[in-house]
């Protein structure tokens, strides 16, 4: 299968049609969370698209602007305590704070930026580790009123929560005993959203590509006109100014801060999410959040009986876990899991792009009459599997162990990515031997996969509608 | 201001001094030949003074370690002795560490190499933790630093152990300068840390050589953790702090500077005892503050830290 199941030209409606199935997923994702998970779970799941926004902040620096970074946890942290102090001592409501939250960011960001972008490569690091370093202990600090704001080393809790307004109860899972975490899920999932559309706006303008052309080649960058240390300073603000957004989406779901919160291990968390989710990608932020929060929470269930000894995960073992991880994405996928799950897609729909004429630059799959049916064969295949897999994931559900369970649901999952591809190489299929590009005996397959496919598709739906009624 | 206080102060200070320009050292070593920052310095230093405390105990229940540590003739061994096997096992361990785990990543970028130690330092750090406990343990003390064991000079108490650990401190850099200096390793290792192309040129084997820089700044490390191990108490979390220290001691020394290292440990120990007590607006909670400030303020003027060389970029 070394060739893609099906090629499609940029923009074309086939290419649409994934797009779509592509959205669906993510809305299907963001809509079943608060509904299927328990309300602790969703309080993780708060956690990890705010470690996500944080480590789109880090990547901003690291991964667009090639600048090593590792201190965001202190910006954080300003960002988590401008919150606290502003909600607990001055009633502000936690919209008004916003703003405040981004320009006090952005503003340390250019303090913090100016200085620190003078030295380069490790130096940066090392800079950037120790403003890390020293964040937990600045916060104890009594003179100017300090200690008062933040709490000192006690931390400081915020009364005030985040409470859906009557007209917003229809939210999915809002209303009953998911109430709060599920209404600050939503509270967040938006700003999340809102994060990175901006993001992503803001690379692909003026500012944004002189970041990236900095990355590629800065002295190049700077033969073009661009104003290195104007340049590098905003970016770095501007992720200050996100990573502070992260703090204050912190402190909203968490209702307290405290210095020991937001230690080196915090950078560290996030240096190791950027790295899983994919140094470079605007996704990698939020598939690292949710890996290095859930990957945490699961090592620490891990208890694997070895003779005499029990390797537990809840022990301090959970981090060798998490530095192996680590290491060994080093090693085997440097773009960390994004690119991973981008090498997986290309093998099964890959998109080209038109040339100016509007022609594909390579011959799409349909109007490829050097292969066969084998095309066909693999969607039908396909499509098999698909039941087969849900079968499986049925019978090991049944088995009440924490890792099967992962591996159950995994399997649903891998499901639901196969069918929709299943059908989009039928069709595609069909629509070649309509053509004249296919011998007859692609279109029994061809329909096979299509029909298959789409009935698996609406199995797993199926099967997810009933295990929410029988829930609830 | 009472002299005698400041002289007392400074003596205090000296002994994490040391301490700071060991792990500095070791830093600076490792830099000066693969370009590359050790995270896990620290933490592979701590699991050596376990090695140590482990071969000074000798076989104990409930030890972890203790039963292997058994079946070496002669244990417990003497504090020397269990040093010297310590920094052993830590040089063994840094050579194997650069040959499986970063040799292969030679050509990566900085952020690569930067993970990569990331997870050793909590790899380790957690299986310290699982095996010997998070628990501190007393270590004993290698030089004599009881109550009256010292000095008096001026009225100020200078306690052996500090004369002790810059004795070696101060012994162990002139072997390293004359390993540099004298030997056919030494010179191969120079050439390497200036080029490693031009070094292959010539026919040195630059990965070997890399592999003897990091078991020698991984010796360096052990002999830094089993020198301080008594006075912060041997923890899993025991050089965490102390690296913060060391690693701007490297970097406003310059991070490819020996002599730097020296100076900036000597500057961030000083400072971070001296000045939370002149200044009363900082106080101990604070003696981080005023170490990082003066490396971030000396990066200012000069970027590549007070001794390092100025890196010239071909466009």
């Amino acid at each position: 299968m070394s060739a893609p199941l099906v090629v499609v030209a940029k923009n074309s409606a086939e290419h649409k049609r994934w797009q779509y199935v592509q959205w669906a997923y993510v809305a299907g994702f963001v809509l079943l969370t608060p509904l299927v998970l328990q309300p602790f779970e969703i309080g993780k799941m708060n956690r990890a698209l705010i470690m996500g926004v944080a480590i789109l902040a880090v990547n901003l620096v690291v991964g667009f602007n090639g600048m090593l970074a590792l201190g965001h946890s202190a910006f954080m942290g300003i960002g988590a305590f401008v919150t606290a102090s502003l909600v607990q001592d001055e009633n502000w409501d936690y919209w008004m704070i916003v703003p405040v939250v981004l320009i006090v960011g952005f503003l340390i960001g250019v303090v913090v930026g100016l200085p620190a972008l003078r030295v380069k490569g490790l130096y940066l690091a090392l800079v950037t580790i120790a403003q890390a370093a020293v964040f937990p202990s600045l916060v104890n600090i009594d003179e100017l009123g300090i200690a008062a704001r933040t709490g000192g080393p006690n931390g400081k809790g915020v009364s005030e929560e985040v409470i859906a307004p009557s007209y917003w109860e229809w939210l999915p899972g809002v209303d009953g005993a998911r109430g709060g975490s599920a209404y600050r899920y939503w509270v967040i999932v938006l700003m999340v959203a809102i994060t990175i559309l901006l993001v992503t706006n803001y690379l692909r303008s003026r500012a944004g590509r002189a970041v990236l052309a900095i990355r590629d080649n800065e002295a190049g960058a700077a033969v073009y006109g661009v104003n290195l240390p104007i340049v590098k300073t905003m970016n770095f603000a501007i992720s200050a100014s996100i990573g502070s957004l992260a703090g204050l989406m912190w402190c909203m779901d968490k209702g307290f801060v405290a210095g020991q919160d937001f230690t080196f291990l915090l950078a560290v968390d996030l240096i190791i999410g950027l790295v899983l989710g994919g140094v470079g990608a605007i996704q990698g932020g939020l598939v690292g959040g949710l890996f290095v929060v859930w990957v945490n929470d699961l090592t620490k269930r891990i208890s694997i009986p070895l003779g005499l000894y029990t390797l537990n995960g809840d022990g301090p073992l959970a981090k060798a876990i998490f530095g192996l991880i680590l290491i060994l994405f080093t090693f085997f996928a440097p773009g960390g899991i994004v690119s991973l799950g981008r090498i997986i897609v290309n093998k099964l729909i890959k998109v080209v792009p038109l040339t100016p004429a509007g022609q594909p630059i390579e011959p799409l799959s349909n109007f490829d009459p050097g292969m066969e049916s084998t095309r066909a064969d693999v969607a039908m295949k396909m499509s098999i599997a698909g039941p087969v897999l849900l079968a499986v994931g049925w019978l090991l559900m049944n088995v009440n162990n924490l890792l099967v369970g992962v591996l159950a649901f995994g399997l649903r999952m891998g499901i639901l990515v196969l069918a929709p591809v299943a059908m989009l190489v039928g069709s595609n299929e069909l629509a070649a031997h309509a053509d004249g590009n296919r011998p007859d005996s692609a279109k029994g397959p061809a329909t096979m996969a299509r029909t298959l496919g789409a009935l698996g598709f609406l199995f797993v739906i199926g099967y997810a509608v009933q295990r929410f009624v029988l829930t609830y | 201001m009472d002299l005698v206080l400041l002289l007392q102060r400074i003596f205090d200070a000296l002994f994490n001094s040391a301490i700071y320009s060991s792990l500095a050292l070791a830093l600076v070593i490792i830099f000066r030949s693969t370009g590359l920052l050790n995270f896990a310095q620290g933490e592979m230093a701590t699991f050596t003074a376990y090695i140590a405390f482990v071969l000074l105990s000798g076989p104990q229940p409930r030890l972890t370690g203790g039963g292997l540590a058994g079946l070496v003739p002669g244990v417990p061994f003497p504090i020397p002795l269990a040093i010297i096997g310590a920094v052993v096992c830590g040089m063994v361990g840094g050579a194997v560490t650069e040959r499986a785990l970063i040799r292969p990543l030679e050509r990566a970028p900085d952020l690569a190499l930067v993970n990569i130690t990331i997870g050793v330092l909590l790899a380790t750090n957690s299986l310290m933790g699982q095996w010997w406990g998070t628990g501190p343990r007393v270590f004993p003390a290698v030089f004599p630093s009881g109550a009256g064991q010292n000095f008096t000079i001026l009225g100020a108490r200078l306690r052996y152990s500090t004369i002790g650990v810059w004795a070696v401190l101060l012994a162990v850099l002139v072997l390293l300068i004359l390993l540099l200096r004298q030997t056919r390793t030494g010179l191969a290792f120079r050439a390497v840390s200036i080029s490693h192309a031009n070094a292959e040129l010539v026919g040195v084997r630059v990965g070997t050589t890399l592999m003897y820089g990091w078991a020698l700044a991984s010796g360096f490390g052990a002999l830094a953790a089993c020198l301080s191990a008594n006075s912060v108490l041997l923890e899993p979390n025991m050089m965490l702090r102390v690296l913060v220290y060391a690693f701007a001691a490297a970097t406003l020394g310059g991070l490819d500077s020996p002599k730097g290292a020296l100076i900036g440990g000597l500057i961030i120990g000083l400072s971070q005892t001296l000045i939370p007590a002149y200044v009363p607006f900082i106080g101990f909670e604070l003696s981080v503050l005023p170490a990082l400030l003066a490396m971030v303020a000396i990066l200012l003027v000069r970027p590549a830290g007070l001794y390092g060389t100025k890196r010239i970029e071909r466009v």
